[in-house]
C-alpha cells in the first residue's frame, strides 16, 4: 500500500523512470536486514528499558533523549512532502510496520514487538511548518509514550539538505518494555541513524543498497548468524555515542 | 554456479554456489568471461583486512555480458559487453556528483562498521570484506552488479577482454596514481612496486608528460617487465640503498614525486621494515609502511607523495616530521574508478596503450587456489593472473 505513494515522490524528484520498481522497491524495502528502523516505536526503548531493569526498585520509567542528523542531496521541499506522508514511514523505519493517517492531524501507529506482538498509538501533528518543521507527539492511552520532529535546513549551495531528527520516548516498564528491549537490541541512536541513511539511500539513488540475498559460500544457516553479529556489532559500536546521546 | 571463496587465512576455495539474482532495481547481472586476481586480493588472502568473512565470494577485477537486467536499467541491454569498476557508485550523491565515486554515500550497506574505525565509510566495493559492504565478488560465474545503470561500461566488439578487462582496477588505479603528481614538464617520478599497479603508474606517469621514471623492487621479473615495457629505470632495493641512489641519481634533489604502490604489507630489509614486521605479528601495529617510509624521506621538497597502495589500519613511526618539514603534499584513496574509465577505453583504443601486456598467467576459474598461492609466492616470475571460467 506504501509503493504508490513512494514512487510518486521518487518520480518526481529524480527524474529517472522507476515505475517498474514498485515490486523490487518494496521487496528491498520490507527485507527483515534492510528495512527501516523503529526510529518511533522502538529505538530509544532498548535503553530506557535497561535504565529502567537497573533501578527496578522504583519501577520509574526514564525518558530517552536522541538527536542526530543526516544531509540528503534533495530539497527541502521534496523531503518534507516525503517524510509528512507518514504512510512512507515503514520504507526506511525498521519496525515501523504501518501509519494510517485518520485526519490532517492524526496519525495510528503500528510497530513490531516479539513474536507476533505489536505496539500500537495514536499521534498527533502539534507543530508543523511547512518545508521545515514536522513535531509530533504520542496521544493518550499510547504504549509507548513518545514525541518526535524532523527540521528541514537548507545546506550550504550543492549541499543538498540537513535533516536533523530528535526523539523521546517514555516508555513503559515491565513485561511489555523488557519485550521492546528484547526485540530492538541495538543502540537507538545508531538504530535511528541507520533509519535515516536508508531514508537517504530512497531519496538520493530509488533504492536501499543491500547484500540481503546475495549468494555466498555459506549455508543459510551461516548466513542468518552472520546477519545476527552485524546487528549486534552495530550495538558494540554504538556504546559510546548511546552515552552522549542519552541523558535521562 | 562455481566462484572463488574466502574460507580463512590463506585458504581460498573454488565452491558451487546458489547463482545471484536480482535484489534491487538497478541491478543487472552479468555472465563473467574475464576475470582476474589483484595484489590486493592478497591482503585478504594473508588476512590483512578485518571482517572477511568464511564463504565470502572474492573478486573485484572482472567483465562479462549482461545475461539479466533489474526494472531500472535503461542504459544496458542482455548480450552486451561490459567492464565494471570495483567501487560501487549510485551516480546520485554528493561525492558521485564530484567525481569522487569511490567515496560514494549510498552504496555501503555496513557503512557503521567503517564509519566507526575511519570517521566516514567510503563506497561499496566487490569481494572485499563486510566492512566494504560485503558485495560478492566476480571471481565466479556470474555475479550481480548494483548500480548496473552507472557503473558498467560497454566494449566495443573490436578489442579483446584482455586488453580492456584491467580498466576495473589496476589501469584507473595506477593513472590516478600519476594523475595525482601533478607532474610537470622535466619531472622525475619515482615508483615503489613493480606489481600491475607499479606497472600502470609507470606507463600513465609518461603519458602524462614526466621525464623520467624509476622503478623500485626486488623481484627480477617485475623489473624488468618495468624497465621492458615500461622504459622505467630500475632499483633493486636488496641490492641498492635506495635513499642514496635516488639522490644521485637526481643531482641530489630528489625525486618530483613517490608513488607507493606497495602498500600494508611492505618488505623491506632495512631496521624499520623488520621492526614493522615483529610489530605487525604481535598486533602492535596494523599495517607495514617501510615503502611510504622511504618514499616520505627521499622525496624532494615540496614534492608528491601519491598513496595508491592500499592501507587498512594505523602506521607506526610514520616520519611525519620529516613530511611537515619539506612541505610535502599527500594524494591516495580508493580509485575513482568511473571518472577513469571512458577516457582510459579512448586510450586503448587510440592504440596508445594495451593493459594486457602485464599478464603473465591464464587460468581456469577451478585454478583459483593455485594462483593465489603462486602469486602470493611469486612464483615462475608472476605478476597478473587472469582467469576464465570457460577454460573449467
Amino acid at each position: 500500500m506504501n509503493e504508490p505513494l513512494t514512487q510518486q515522490v521518487i518520480d518526481g524528484t529524480d527524474g529517472v523512470n522507476r515505475g517498474e520498481n514498485d515490486g523490487l522497491l518494496v521487496k528491498a524495502a520490507k527485507h527483515p536486514f534492510v528495512t527501516g528502523g523503529a526510529i518511533l516505536a522502538g529505538a530509544g526503548l532498548a535503553y530506557a528499558v535497561v535504565k529502567t531493569i537497573q533501578t527496578a526498585a522504583d519501577k520509574i520509567a526514564r525518558e530517552v533523549h536522541i538527536e542526530t542528523s543526516i544531509t540528503i542531496d534533495k530539497s527541502p521541499e521534496e523531503l518534507f512532502a516525503f517524510w509528512r506522508d507518514f504512510k512512507n514511514l515503514p520504507l526506511f523505519m525498521k519496525n515501523l510496520e504501518s501509519v494510517v493517517e485518520l485526519d490532517e492531524r492524526k496519525s495510528h501507529w503500528v510497530a513490531r514487538g516479539v513474536g507476533a506482538a505489536r505496539v500500537e498509538w495514536d499521534a498527533e501533528v502539534y507543530n508543523e511548518k511547512a518545508n521545515e518543521l514536522i513535531a509530533w507527539r504520542s496521544l493518550e492511552n499510547a504504549d509507548v509514550v513518545n514525541a518526535g520532529s524532523v527540521r528541514f535546513q537548507k545546506g550550504p549551495t550543492g549541499h543538498g539538505t540537513y535533516l536533523r531528527v530528535t526523539m523521546n520516548y517514555n516508555p513503559p516498564a515491565g513485561t511489555l518494555g523488557a519485550s521492546i528491549a528484547k526485540l530492538l537490541g541495538a543502540g537507538p541512536a545508531q538504530l535511528i541513524k541507520e533509519d535515516l541513511r536508508r531514508l537517504k539511500q530512497i531519496m538520493e539513488t530509488g533504492e536501499i543498497a543491500t547484500i540481503a540475498g546475495q549468494t555466498s559460500g555459506r549455508s543459510h544457516t551461516e548466513e542468518d548468524e552472520i546477519n545476527l553479529a552485524a546487528e549486534s556489532d552495530v550495538e558494540e559500536f554504538d556504546q559510546d555515542k548511546e552515552a552522549t546521546a542519552t541523558h535521562p | 554456479m562455481k566462484a572463488v571463496c574466502w574460507e580463512g587465512k590463506k585458504n581460498v576455495q573454488v565452491l558451487s554456489v546458489p547463482d545471484p539474482s536480482i535484489i534491487n532495481p538497478r541491478d543487472a547481472i552479468l555472465k563473467i568471461t574475464t576475470t582476474a586476481i589483484c595484489g590486493s586480493d592478497l591482503h585478504l588472502y594473508d588476512g590483512y583486512i578485518p571482517t572477511m568473512k568464511k564463504g565470502d565470494i572474492l573478486g573485484h577485477e572482472f567483465m562479462g555480458e549482461v545475461v539479466e537486467l533489474g526494472s531500472s536499467v535503461k542504459n544496458l541491454k542482455k548480450g552486451d559487453r561490459v567492464v565494471v569498476p570495483f567501487t560501487i557508485a549510485c551516480g546520485n550523491c554528493f561525492f558521485c556528483k564530484r567525481d569522487l565515486w569511490s567515496a560514494c554515500d549510498n552504496s555501503n550497506p555496513n557503512s557503521a562498521t567503517a564509519e566507526t574505525l575511519y570517521g566516514f565509510s567510503g563506497s561499496g566495493l566487490f569481494g572485499y570484506s563486510h566492512m566494504m559492504g560485503g558485495y560478492a565478488g566476480g571471481q565466479a560465474e556470474y555475479v550481480r552488479v548494483p548500480f548496473a545503470d552507472v557503473g558498467p561500461v560497454q566494449i566495443p566488439d573490436e578489442l579483446s577482454d584482455e586488453q580492456v578487462l584491467f580498466l576495473s582496477d589496476i589501469f584507473p588505479t595506477g593513472y590516478m596514481a600519476a594523475e595525482n603528481c601533478n607532474i610537470q614538464p622535466g619531472d622525475t617520478v619515482a615508483v615503489w612496486g613493480c606489481g600491475p599497479v607499479g606497472q600502470f603508474a609507470i606507463k600513465s606517469a609518461y603519458l602524462l608528460g614526466a621525464e623520467r621514471v624509476i622503478a623500485i623492487d626486488h623481484i627480477p621479473g617485475r623489473l624488468r617487465m618495468a624497465a621492458e615495457q615500461g622504459k622505467a629505470e630500475t632499483l633493486n632495493f636488496d641490492d641498492e640503498h635506495i635513499y642514496q641512489k635516488l639522490s644521485e641519481m637526481t643531482g641530489g634533489l630528489g625525486p618530483d614525486a613517490c608513488i607507493d604502490c606497495v602498500g600494508l604489507e611492505a618488505h623491506g630489509t632495512t631496521i624499520d621494515a623488520l621492526y614493522d614486521r615483529a610489530k605487525t605479528a604481535l598486533y602492535l601495529a596494523t599495517d607495514r609502511s617501510h615503502a611510504l617510509r622511504q618514499a616520505i624521506r627521499v622525496c624532494r621538497k615540496g614534492g608528491t607523495i601519491s598513496v595508491p597502495g592500499v592501507y587498512g589500519g594505523f602506521l607506526d613511526k610514520f616520519p611525519f616530521g620529516a613530511a611537515f618539514a619539506k612541505g610535502l603534499t599527500f594524494k591516495m584513496g580508493q580509485t575513482n574508478v568511473h571518472k577513469y574509465l571512458r577516457p582510459l577505453l579512448r586510450l586503448i583504443q587510440d592504440g596508445r596503450i594495451d593493459p594486457s601486456f602485464v599478464i603473465t598467467h591464464r587460468l581456469s576459474l577451478n585454478d583459483a587456489a593455485s594462483g593465489y598461492s603462486t602469486f602470493k609466492n611469486d612464483k615462475d616470475d608472476c605478476i597478473k593472473i587472469v582467469m576464465k571460467p570457460e577454460l573449467n
